[in-house]
């Protein structure tokens, strides 16, 4: 999880690598704002948090919203600075299958290959053939050149699980470190607890700082 | 920029450096200081709220392996581990050490008790074993101590002939609040903390806590390489720590003997970018880890689960034939929500049914692999972990995650579940209905990222022993490469210490602190 916003980086080091794409150049080089990436990450969020599911907590995406960017600061804090832009790469769906340049070197290191050896380059192509398979897959069941902000939850729920279950590490670890970054963000608030039936701390709480 | 001079630097106030602090300042005159990296939080500050907690802990508690996929927890504050442990208590197991005199030529830490080690009155591990078990308080848990959950892994082992036991722990007068891993708001929980550290300060020792140590100073000092000083930076005291006993800003400290104590993770990265020499690459290397697996079952009824006392019963039955405990585990809800595997109403399912869910964990005593490692990271100034699994270490965890889905099932457990989305024989997710199933365990790859392994106990970073090609300091601790400077604490260990290390390390560390105040001359004191 911690290296999450470095993984992120990269992702959009690669995304970028893509020089024909106008619009990941737009998104990701000319205008990193607040506005390329939020509708993006309120996507992310309405997708692993069930809000309308029965006795799901009475708390609303924004609320997660906003205590996710006050306890993870992704727009003040420079540990950060790869995870607003690379959060909006989530949205260009079609990338998902890239297995090249960046990206490689990085699954290179998760899997520790300097020192193990193994072959990067047959390793990334058949990571890229798995991904290709199950990302043609569901490109059959979404509109050609969606994004994922226009999906339905449970087309991004689908995408999401492109991510869980891909066949290399690094892209793993984006849906494991973001759906952990939400789940912490989510269940430390306290008013979540009553409906999952936590009783909660015996003392108040205290003034800490990290 | 501030300079201090003492005769022992201690790095670390865990369960090495507590002890080593605490037993140097009562067998010995010598000015002692202990440094600490985290912060001095006390049982008042302990609000038992995991995210505030996470201050106690090894980068946030966000900790892990440099695939990210298992978590390394390790304490970062005032107490080390033993402030956020579960207070398991194992006592050193001879079979081990006896081990490590045969493959690294280990000398000393006689299991005799009439033993005189290093010509020392009294010097051996079941003395120091004694001391430390009757500082700390180590008892046996009670039956009118064992909670629901602790019950059900006891009924699970009990109706498939498996032997479970009581563990010991390092608490008195525990209110069984369910809060451990947050620190104890109680000053129950008997870490170094509230024991060693407490009688340390009480005799005089300064504790310098917030405290980065840079590195160690090495001199040329009549012919040899020696330690003289550290240098580092006191950070300011964060809001809920006690004050702090020097001023924020650089700091060195001049000191005669180093005693490096802060643990398997920080103790190789320091003598890494302390460019201690390493002819036989050893520092770092051959990293322990234990990883566990959480299993989750789910009852038809409600039980006392993240109340009472986390952690009372647990199984060595297959330590010994697959290097496997099973031991009572149980969370608050952010550690459940993470270890609930998937999104969306998946998840929101069974993280809703807290109050019905049992858990353990199959902790695995992993083998020593020269590739599992340590790196200090010269670019973002952290120690890198590198770490995967054997294909022995996998099969041994197989076994473990059957048997265990089966113990679940044995306890009465309706469903049972994996933190993982492998696809086990025909099933999705290894999510099981029947203890039948349990056989599709034999599927289960543990992959990074599929399978959500944790650990706690790191260990056997910088090994000791007489293996000059394989340890890095002597049986006494000693740096074989640097004079005055002494390595003790779970890095030390050439292997997996057997169990879970926090009374192993207190013991040695105990014993090495009494053979040191023996032995002053030998480091210029």
């Amino acid at each position: 999880m911690q290296s999450a916003p470095l993984l992120l980086a990269t992702l959009v080091r690669c995304s970028n690598a893509v020089a024909d794409r106008a619009r990941v150049a737009e998104a990701f080089i000319v205008d990193p704002s607040w506005n390329a990436y939020l509708p993006v990450l309120r996507g992310v969020i309405s997708a692993v948090l069930p809000f309308d599911a029965p006795g799901f907590p009475p708390i609303t995406l924004d609320d997660v919203e906003q205590r996710l960017l006050k306890l993870f600061p992704i727009e003040n804090d420079v540990q950060f600075a790869g995870l607003q832009r690379a959060i909006a790469f989530f949205d260009e769906i079609t990338l998902f299958p890239l297995m090249s340049g960046p990206l490689l070197q990085e699954e290179s290191i998760a899997r520790d290959l300097a020192a193990r050896g193994g072959d990067s380059a047959r390793i990334g192509a058949e990571i890229a053939a798995a991904d290709a398979a199950a990302f043609a897959a569901f490109a059959a069941t979404i509109k050609p050149n969606a994004r994922f902000r226009d999906l339905s939850n449970d087309a991004r729920r689908t995408y999401l699980g492109l991510w869980r279950d891909s066949a290399s590490i690094v892209k793993r670890q984006l849906f494991g470190a973001l759906r952990n970054l939400l789940m912490i963000t989510t269940w430390s608030m306290d008013a979540t607890w009553p409906s999952i039936g936590y009783t909660g701390p015996l003392v108040p709480q205290k003034e800490i700082e990290a | 920029m501030t300079r201090l001079a003492c005769d022992v630097l201690i790095i670390g106030s865990g369960a090495a450096g507590g002890v080593l602090a605490a037993t140097l300042a009562e067998q010995t005159k010598k000015k002692i200081i202990v440094v600490e990296k985290g912060g001095w939080f006390g049982g008042e500050s302990f609000d038992q709220r995991e995210w505030d907690m996470r201050v106690l802990y090894a980068e946030d508690g966000r900790r892990t392996t440099a695939d990210g996929a298992m978590a390394v927890r390790g304490g970062e504050c005032v107490g080390g581990g033993t402030t956020v442990n579960y207070a398991l208590c194992f006592n050193p197991i001879e079979s081990v050490w006896n081990g490590w005199r045969r493959d690294v030529g280990l000398t000393g830490f006689s299991f005799d008790a009439h033993a005189n080690d290093y010509g020392v009155a009294g010097l051996n591990i079941p003395s120091a074993l004694h001391e430390v078990r009757t500082r700390i308080n180590v008892h046996r848990a009670e039956d009118d101590e064992v909670n629901d959950n602790n019950r059900a892994l006891e009924r699970g082992c009990a109706a498939l002939g498996i032997p479970s036991k009581h563990f010991e722990l390092n608490m008195r007068g525990c209110v069984r609040s369910g809060f451990c891993g947050e620190g104890c708001t109680y000053g129950a929980k008997q870490g170094t903390l509230v024991t060693y550290m407490e009688d340390a300060i009480a005799r005089g020792v300064q504790l310098i806590h917030h405290c980065d140590v840079e590195r160690i100073v090495f001199e040329k000092k009549r012919g040899a390489m020696t330690a003289v000083a550290v240098n580092g930076r006191v950070r300011r005291t964060r809001v809920g720590s006690h004050p702090n006993s020097v001023a924020t800003g650089r700091i060195e400290i001049e000191a005669k003997l180093i005693v490096v104590a802060a643990g398997a993770v920080a103790t190789p990265a320091l003598l890494q970018r302390s460019h201690h020499p390493d002819p036989h690459r050893r520092i770092g290397r051959g990293l322990v880890t234990h990883p566990s697996l959480p299993v989750i079952g789910i009852m038809d009824h409600e039980l006392t689960n993240y109340r009472g006392i986390p952690g009372t019963v647990y199984s060595d039955a297959y330590a010994s034939s697959h290097r496997i405990y099973f031991e009572t585990l149980f969370g608050q809800p952010v550690y459940g929500s993470v270890v609930i595997p998937g999104i969306g109403a998946e998840h929101f399912d069974i993280l809703r049914q807290l109050p019905r869910l049992i858990g353990f964990g199959a902790m695995l005593l992993d083998e020593v692999d020269d590739n599992n490692r340590v790196e200090w990271n010269e670019t973002d100034g952290k120690p890198r972990i590198h770490y995967q699994l054997s294909d022995g270490d996998r099969v041994r965890l197989r076994f473990a995650a059957q048997r265990a889905v089966e113990v679940m099932f044995a306890a009465g457990a309706r469903s049972v579940l994996l933190p993982s989305s492998e696809r086990v024989g025909p099933l999705p997710r290894p999510h099981f209905s029947t203890a039948a199933e349990a056989a599709y365990c034999s599927d289960l790859r543990f992959e990074p990222y599929r399978t959500t392994l944790t650990s706690a106990h790191a260990q056997a970073t910088t090994k000791m022993g007489e293996d000059e090609r394989r340890t890095t300091a002597n049986s006494r601790g000693e740096s074989r490469a640097i004079r005055n400077l002494v390595i003790c604490d779970s890095s030390s260990f050439p292997t997996s210490c057997g169990a879970n290390p926090m009374l192993s390390i207190m013991t040695m560390a105990r014993y090495q602190g009494r053979r040191i105040a023996a032995e002053l001359a030998r480091y210029d004191l």
